[in-house]
């Protein structure tokens, strides 16, 4: 159609508007394509990393060793493997944990290198070895003995290489995994822990559980979905897929939004040419055919563009992913209904939009149309009725303007929204933690070291403050949380409520993020299955402690031991201020209080990056919406601002009236941000908190949303600065040679 | 004299060539005079009252109003010039059309610091009783109305009007015109009238007569009528 001529010669008069549309789309597909096919290709590396290293159901600790397993793999048909393993200090803060190398369950994968064969050869994970800079090759020292490093492994038990169960965050830089051999174990000074690690094929792990219960005493049952270090990788991946379609699909809201506005300014103007063609004999869908060519353009070129972007991003984002679940890369391939989903999802959003804008000017008489009016006898309600008598000139002027087009007021709002939520989700990342480092975790937890025992012991001659816990679940709504029995006048464990008064260690407490997912009030009564013996027990909840990790319930010592069939002093674990003289075949885990610190403090780091970039992304939707918007301002107000000038407006005067005319809008898009950003990510942790053992206190202090505004408000800044050229180049005559619209 | 013109020279661009707007253009207003500017389409009529009302700049030669030249003017002194001697009257009234009446007169008070009272200035033009309503809400005549006001209610020491009746039918043209010589008695206002249609001509003290930028006719109408009985 010879109509189509002049597309770019449109496009490249209003090359700002266009081009930050194209870019928006870009952004878009950029995220779905890269962000699916990445968690599509982790997700896929996960299954064949699991299938390959047969995966362990459950890893046991029992109070006596198992005679025969034979015998017992036999009974119950199942794989049982013991697997020794130790911590060892490599240097004054990092720690090694040493696993001797198993062949039935959980046996390594070689990432990198060769396989162990002698004893003096050591495999370590990758992620550690690249952090602390260990080379295939190089040595280590291990407990006064040097080993070989001869390749990197992944374990499908530690995929999320933690320490303590209780992080929430890897740290490569103090602690990491290696693999020795059988013999080597043997030859090491110290004996370590061990445990069995169960694989059942066909089910029937509870029968086992009975069995050893009965037969043996079980210190620790863990099946394999309740273990951090192997379902964080779920729920990183359940959340980040939520991610991978919410991103794109609130930019693609905005972009078709903000196309649609662009458009039908666009449309407006050019009443009267739509009418002379319709005139001509052109018909309707001829017409839409040729406005849909410009929605084309920004859909293909932004869909183009961001896929393949999308799909050059899609490695580094892979491995991004596996440094923090060390899952090997076995199969590096596209799942191609994500690139097609990139290229046709902006056109599922923009076209209808597009259409629903066209046939409202279609609709129209020729006639009409060429008169170049369609609407200008209306006179909005709000227009009409707002009571402006008693405010100043500028602002009854920037009122009227913002009044004007609610959709393009609400384009603006969604837009700074929008991108508002995507700049403060580093500072609530931030403020969060420092919040959970600092007013949860260090005034809760006073201990400086704890130590939890191989055995429950009835009298304590080591020092400290003695606990115990066990391990319990709520059938169909928790499936692992630990209650403590703490001591009534405990030094080491302070529990407030939500006004910050403590709370009495008499009474049954409740953390706050296992309170919320069971959905309990104080005074509530629940039942609670004991993981071991699945004995089931009826507890009152007297009191919500304000404490944000850990799925706990405290209670008092003789109370729980009591519930549980102990003797009233019996426990598993100690709280102390200093270190204690603990013999160390007696321990099993040992954990202080700087390790929990660390990791804390970690947990900003690896997220440097992908803050950074959303707040990238998060500045560019700001300055686009806002530059897109004021652009289409200072488009409609052409003749306005030709005739301020020729009132006798100065330059200043009219980029007051003009530009500064959104930014209540903005301030109110800022605003709307911060209770949107809190709830959205407070649904999005929630839908994952079950599966793991701690939840976020999300707070934002006033200095983050002010440093947010601030940056927010450089980029209207910014944008003022490319409009004040446009401004500047509208002529006087404007005002003089034009008939109004 | 209030207003001097000497050797003022306009060019502009036609494809590779200049053409003239206006050749060496040379007159005297006195204050509180009517001029009406009259010419066929591209004599320079527009270009002769942008030229006064600052709004373009001359090529050569000087326009002096008052003791001021201002076409050595700076662009900020001659905004300020703008801004605070001259009011502009537009065929197409160019008011803003998501603001009312009141408001739209508003606009020039808000920058002027000789305002005169916004209430004052609409009844005069017979528009304080529709204040409130949008332009879209107004006949032609009303608009131009308002437009004057607009106008006139920085107290200008010149008005420019630019085919201020083209749009619009006899009568309410001739209340236009009525208005204008109203506004020219009550506040000794000098008034530019730039038309197309001669018998305006017969209303001012001055007809200047351009045809192809240069002045054919520059005569005193010492036949002058009120706006009242002007036909055409």
């Amino acid at each position: 159609m010879v109509l189509n001529k002049r597309i770019f010669r449109v496009l490249l008069k209003q090359k700002a508007i266009y081009l930050g549309s194209i870019v928006l789309v870009m952004l878009s597909s950029l995220l779905y394509s890269n962000l699916n096919i990445a968690m599509k290709n982790v997700e896929k590396n996960k299954d064949l990393f699991l299938e390959k290293t047969n995966v362990e159901d459950a890893k046991i600790i029992l109070q006596r060793p198992i005679d025969d397993i034979k015998k017992l793999e036999d009974e119950f048909n199942i794989s049982i493997e013991k697997r020794r393993q130790f911590d060892a200090k490599i240097s004054e803060n990092t720690t090694l944990r040493v696993f001797e190398k198993t062949s039935k369950v959980d046996f390594p994968y070689i990432v990198e290198g060769s396989d162990i064969k002698n004893s003096n050869e050591i495999l370590l994970e990758p992620n550690f070895a690249k952090t602390n800079r260990y080379n295939i090759g190089d040595k280590i020292r291990v407990l006064d003995k040097d080993f070989t490093i001869v390749g990197f492994f992944a374990m499908p038990d530690y995929i999320y290489p933690l320490k303590s169960e209780g992080d929430i965050m890897v740290n490569y830089k103090i602690f990491g995994t290696a693999i020795i051999s059988n013999k080597a174990m043997d030859e090491m000074p110290t004996k370590g822990n061990s445990f069995y690690l169960l694989k059942s094929p066909s089910g029937g792990l509870e029968e086992v559980k009975e069995y050893l219960g009965k037969n043996n005493f079980i210190i620790f049952w863990q099946e394999i979905n309740d273990n951090p270090r192997f379902n964080f990788v779920n729920a990183k991946l359940m959340g980040s897929a939520k991610m991978a379609v919410a991103l794109p699909a609130m930019i693609l809201l905005l972009t078709s939004l903000l196309v649609a506005v662009v458009l039908w300014r666009m449309i407006k103007t050019e009443f009267t040419q739509i009418g002379t063609l319709y005139a001509l004999g052109y018909t309707k869908n001829e017409i839409a055919m040729h406005y849909l060519s410009f929605v084309n353009i920004i859909a293909l070129t932004g869909g183009i563009l961001g896929t393949i972007l999308g799909l050059l991003l899609v490695k580094p984002l892979s491995e991004y992913f596996t440094f923090y679940f060390n899952i090997p890369l076995i199969d590096n391939s596209f799942d191609y209904k994500y690139i097609l989903g990139s290229l046709l999802i902006p056109y599922v959003f923009i076209i209808p939009s597009m259409l629903i804008v066209l046939y409202k000017a279609l609709k129209h008489s020729p006639v009409k149309l060429m008169r170049g009016k369609i609407e200008t006898l209306k006179i909005g309600f709000i227009e009409k009725n707002i009571k402006l008598n008693r405010l100043r000139f500028p602002s009854k002027f920037k009122i009227r303007e913002i009044t004007k087009s609610i959709p393009r007021l609400f384009v603006l709002i969604f837009g700074i929204t929008l991108a508002s939520m995507f700049l403060m989700l580093g500072f609530l990342y931030r403020n969060s933690i420092d919040y959970l480092l600092n007013q949860s975790l260090n005034d809760v937890f006073k201990y400086e070291y704890n130590y939890v025992l191989k055995s429950y012991e009835a009298s304590n001659i080591y020092g400290g403050e003695e606990y115990n816990f066990s391990v319990f679940k709520v059938n169909g709504k928790v499936e692992s949380f630990a209650v403590f029995g703490i001591k009534p006048n405990s030094q080491f464990i302070n529990l407030v409520d939500k006004n910050g008064n403590p709370i009495s260690k008499e009474n049954i407490i409740i953390t706050k993020p296992l309170a919320k997912t069971l959905k309990v009030k104080e005074g509530d009564t629940i039942v609670i299955t004991n993981k071991y013996n699945n004995d089931d027990y009826t507890i009152k909840i007297d009191k919500i402690a304000e404490v944000y990790t850990g799925n706990n319930i405290y209670m008092p010592l003789s109370k729980l031991n009591n519930l549980l069939g102990f003797d009233s002093g019996s426990f598993i674990g100690i709280f102390a201020k200093e270190k204690l003289n603990i013999p160390e075949e007696k321990i099993l885990k040992f954990e202080t209080k700087n390790d929990i610190n660390e990791a804390f403090k970690a947990i900003i780091n690896p997220l440097r990056v992908s803050l950074g970039l959303v707040s990238f992304i998060a500045f560019f939707i700001a300055l686009i919406v806002i530059y897109v918007v004021t652009g289409l301002s200072i488009e409609e107000n052409k003749t306005n601002i030709s005739m301020f000038k020729i009132l006798g407006y100065t330059h200043k005067e009219i980029n007051d009236l003009i530009l500064n005319t959104f930014t209540i809008p903005i301030i109110i898009g800022f605003v709307l941000s911060i209770p949107l950003l809190i709830k959205s990510m407070d649904e999005l942790l929630n839908s994952f908190a079950q599966n793991v053992d701690f939840a976020f206190p999300l707070k934002l202090n006033a200095v983050s949303i002010i440093l947010g505004f601030l940056i927010l408000y450089i980029t209207f800044e910014i944008s003022k600065y490319f409009s004040k050229k446009n401004i500047f180049k509208i002529p006087m005559s404007e005002a003089l040679k034009t008939q109004r619209e | 004299m209030f207003i001097q013109l000497n050797n003022v020279n306009k060019e502009f661009k036609s494809g590779k060539n200049l053409v003239f707007s206006l050749k060496n253009i040379s007159f005297n207003v006195n204050k509180g005079q009517i001029i009406t500017i009259l010419g066929p389409s591209g004599s320079g009529k527009s270009t002769l009252l942008n030229l006064i009302g600052g709004i373009d700049r001359v090529d050569s030669g000087d326009i002096l109003i008052g003791d001021v030249n201002i076409s050595k003017l700076s662009d900020k002194d001659l905004t300020l010039y703008r801004r605070n001697k001259i009011g502009f009257v537009f065929q197409f009234y160019n008011l803003i059309p998501n603001l009312n009446v009141y408001e739209n007169v508003e606009v020039a008070a808000n920058i002027s610091k000789q305002s005169l009272s916004l209430e004052k200035v609409l009844d005069s033009v017979g528009m304080l009783d529709k204040k409130d309503k949008f332009p879209q809400e107004l006949s032609g005549g009303e608009q131009q109305r308002v437009s004057i006001a607009r106008a006139l209610v920085k107290n200008p020491e010149i008005l420019l009007c630019d085919e201020p009746t083209g749009a619009l039918d006899f009568k309410t043209a001739k209340e236009i015109l009525m208005l204008l010589e109203k506004i020219n008695k009550e506040y000794n206002t000098t008034i530019f009238i730039v038309t197309h249609n001669t018998a305006i001509s017969s209303m001012a003290d001055r007809i200047i007569r351009l045809r192809s930028g240069e002045i054919v006719e520059d005569k005193i109408n010492s036949a002058k009528i009120s706006a009242e009985g002007v036909e055409w």
